[in-house]
């Protein structure tokens, strides 16, 4: 803030007004010691020291008008370092926060991957030491073969996560069958689990344009998830609908369900429900992120329906395959058969698993 | 000499399995149990003398059994391994000493070795 022009005249004035009185009243004490001194000597003395008084003070007076501008700069640069250091405290508590995130990540990591290891590497001691039936050595050759699988597919799932993260997950579009992939993934996880999958499907739903493998993956992970909440004797149902817009897939489990604030966290990385079923705190933790993430990719939807007591219902809608992508997959497939003829048997044995390349 | 008791507690049936049929062989007389509410059932019918416990269950977890077996003068004498993928100098320190483990075995861990400790906490 500048001092106004008119107030610094005004005391530009009164200073000078201040000085000439001095210098008229310092003429007047000298004359009652030294009389003889001449109209003239003190005009030129008073004249002289009230310019010198005035030109004093006009500098004080500057020096003054500085000092509280530096005082306004200094002002302002302390509050734009406030606001600096309040975004240097925000950026840490973000860094400080990311690297608790890495360390869980880390953590939950090890203790996934630890956690078969041990079995691997203590099952394999354990039939080199010990004299063991030939029962119990198969029983231990398969659970050092289950664990080994175990731990490559957590490593495919956390390959996958970064993939989907760092928005690097290619996909390998071609028309999918989802009727057909329902039935594929229900086949191979009915055969490993206790309760019931029930399935409620049309004849045929209109054909998506997707990865087939990675749309797998999403079923596998949903009816996985769904299993871990499911008491025995109860059943999920694994269904689908069309839209207009394209297929909409649900799976639905008779679990504690969830509340609110459950389900609106339910799609975090390593986010455990209570109550699971299993009790047993296996596999990733990323299964529905990962779900969430690849059918994001293809530019679907996935979302979770639930209520305490009411089990959950998680959904996953895919747009329908384009005109464009049709065309796009039939030039591809022109391409394929030109090149072998086994490959085209296995290509209309399995339609929708054919890859783009 | 009586047959000495240990209680193993995993919610990975194949880790109790694998530590079981060990000790089986071992000599000692051994029950398992998938989490800490389990374990103090085993511990209150069985009066181990040393108990092999992981850090992550549900329910109630290594450390909670871990502390309340020790804060317990009943349980006075009862030795603790715990065994566990935790593998930070953090969780180890936490381990032996605020909950007072007395030995911290980290996954994997080499069979042989985590007998030979049994045997040497057994006979202290």
């Amino acid at each position: 803030m500048a001092i106004p022009q008119s107030t610094t005249g005004t005391r530009a004035l009164l200073y000078g007004i201040f000085g000439f009185t001095l210098a008229v009243a310092t003429c007047w004490v000298t004359e009652l010691f030294d009389p003889p001194f001449s109209i003239m000597q003190v005009t030129i003395e008073t004249l002289v020291i009230s310019f010198l008084g005035f030109y004093t003070l006009r500098s004080m007076l500057r020096f003054i008008q500085r000092l509280e501008l530096t005082t306004i700069e200094l002002k302002q640069r302390h509050l734009e370092l406030q606001e600096q250091a309040a975004q240097l405290e925000a950026s840490r508590k973000k860094l400080m926060e990311l690297d608790e995130l890495k360390s869980d990540f880390v953590s939950l990591v090890s203790h996934e991957l630890r956690t078969p290891l041990t079995s691997i590497i203590g099952f394999s001691r354990t039939l080199m030491t010990l004299p063991l039936g030939a029962e119990q050595h198969r029983r231990y050759l398969g659970i050092i073969e289950s664990e080994g699988k175990r731990l490559a597919e957590l490593v495919e799932e956390y390959l996958d996560m970064s993939k989907i993260e760092s928005g690097h997950i290619a996909l390998q579009l071609a028309p999918v069958d989802v009727v057909r992939l329902v039935h594929e993934v229900v086949e191979q996880i009915q055969s490993g689990s206790a309760v019931c999958i029930m399935t409620c499907l049309p004849a045929e739903l209109p054909a998506v344009t997707g990865d087939v493998g990675r749309l797998k993956r999403v079923l596998l992970n949903l009816t996985d998830n769904a299993l871990r909440y499911t008491a025995k004797g109860t059943s999920v149902i694994v269904s689908a609908t069309a839209a207009d817009d394209g297929p909409c897939v649900s799976v639905q489990d008779h679990g504690p369900g969830l509340t609110p604030k459950e389900a609106a966290r339910v799609f975090e990385k390593f986010y455990r429900g209570r109550d699971s079923i299993t009790e047993r705190s296996r596999g990733s933790g990323l299964g529905l992120t990962i779900a969430k993430g690849i059918v994001e990719a293809h530019g679907g939807r996935l979302w979770v329906e639930s209520e305490p007591g009411q089990g959950a219902t998680f959904r996953f809608w895919m747009p329908k395959e384009r005109a464009s992508d049709a065309r796009q997959a039939a030039s591809l497939h022109k391409v394929h058969t030109s090149r072998s003829n086994t490959e085209d048997e296995e290509r209309e044995g399995l339609p929708w698993r054919k890859r783009e390349s | 000499m009586a047959q000495k008791r240990i209680v193993i507690v995993d919610d990975d049936p194949h880790i109790t399995e694998l530590i079981c049929v060990n000790l089986d062989a071992a000599g000692y007389d051994v029950a398992r149990a998938a989490n800490g509410r389990e374990a103090m059932e085993r511990i209150d019918a069985a009066r181990p003398h040393l108990i092999i416990v992981d850090v992550m269950m549900p329910e109630m977890d290594g450390w909670e059994l871990c502390k309340t077996i020790k804060d317990d003068p009943e349980m006075d004498g009862i030795r603790i391994i715990m065994l566990t993928a935790r593998a930070t100098d953090r969780d180890r320190l936490i381990g032996r000493g605020i909950f007072g483990a007395d030995e911290y075995v980290t996954k994997p861990f080499d069979v042989s070795a985590l007998m030979d400790l049994c045997e040497r906490l057994l006979h202290e």
